[in-house]
């Protein structure tokens, strides 16, 4: 019961930016310029997050063992948003292009994987608190750029 | 809820509040840029970020 209550609030945090974030992005932006936006959200969540986990090894909160089991997938995210970015360029240039829409949605939904796999790890391998509950905020803001991606793309 | 978890909820708050407010920091800077050069800044942030993924 005191677990099904704690995973209840998480999943109420997670719905509560992802809807107030994607609110805020689509209030009077055009589709494309909400995708442009989205994929430089995640690139710069993406520095927040290497940042964090940077400070916290040189700073001996973490070890180099527990950094390279999170590390593989930062640098998946990292390659799904680059090819994102890519067809987000050929969607921007031509909102008809089918291809490059469906590509889109395909990525997203494995970058969206890819960041709850990095956050189950995180969960596990950051052991300092702080550090673990920054982590999980900075993913949580990254998944809110995603939600807001697909939102769009599915409008 | 105890309180220990309770204070563990609102820092996750504070900080996803901090990093929504970068986001909006972020938007700001790029009003009045077009979609194009959106979309180029947002691949030299990626460039930066596996940059710093790579010094992990």
């Amino acid at each position: 019961m005191h677990k099904r209550r704690k995973i209840t609030n998480i999943v109420a945090l997670v719905l509560v930016f992802n809807l107030s974030f994607a609110a805020m992005c689509n209030k009077e932006d055009s589709k494309t310029r909400t995708l442009a936006r989205a994929t430089d959200d995640f690139a710069e969540g993406q520095k927040s997050a290497a940042n964090l986990l940077l400070n916290a090894k040189n700073s001996g909160l973490m070890s180099q063992e527990d950094v390279n089991e999170i590390k593989p997938f930062l640098i998946e995210a990292n390659d799904l948003n680059a090819e994102a970015i890519t067809l987000a360029r050929d969607f921007i240039n031509n909102p008809n292009n089918l291809t490059a829409k469906e590509g889109l949605i395909s990525i997203i939904n494995r970058i969206s994987a890819s960041l709850v796999r990095a956050n189950n790890i995180g969960l596990v391998r950051i052991k300092n608190k702080e550090t673990q509950v920054a982590f999980s905020a900075i993913i949580i803001a990254m998944q809110s750029a995603v939600t807001t991606a697909i939102i769009v793309l599915k409008k | 809820m105890d309180i220990e978890k309770l204070i563990k909820l609102i820092a996750l708050v504070q900080q996803g509040i901090l990093e929504v407010n970068n986001m909006i920091a972020n938007h700001k800077a790029q009003e009045g840029k077009t979609d194009i050069e959106i979309s180029e800044h947002a691949e030299k942030a990626n460039k930066e970020a596996r940059e710093l993924i790579d010094r992990l």
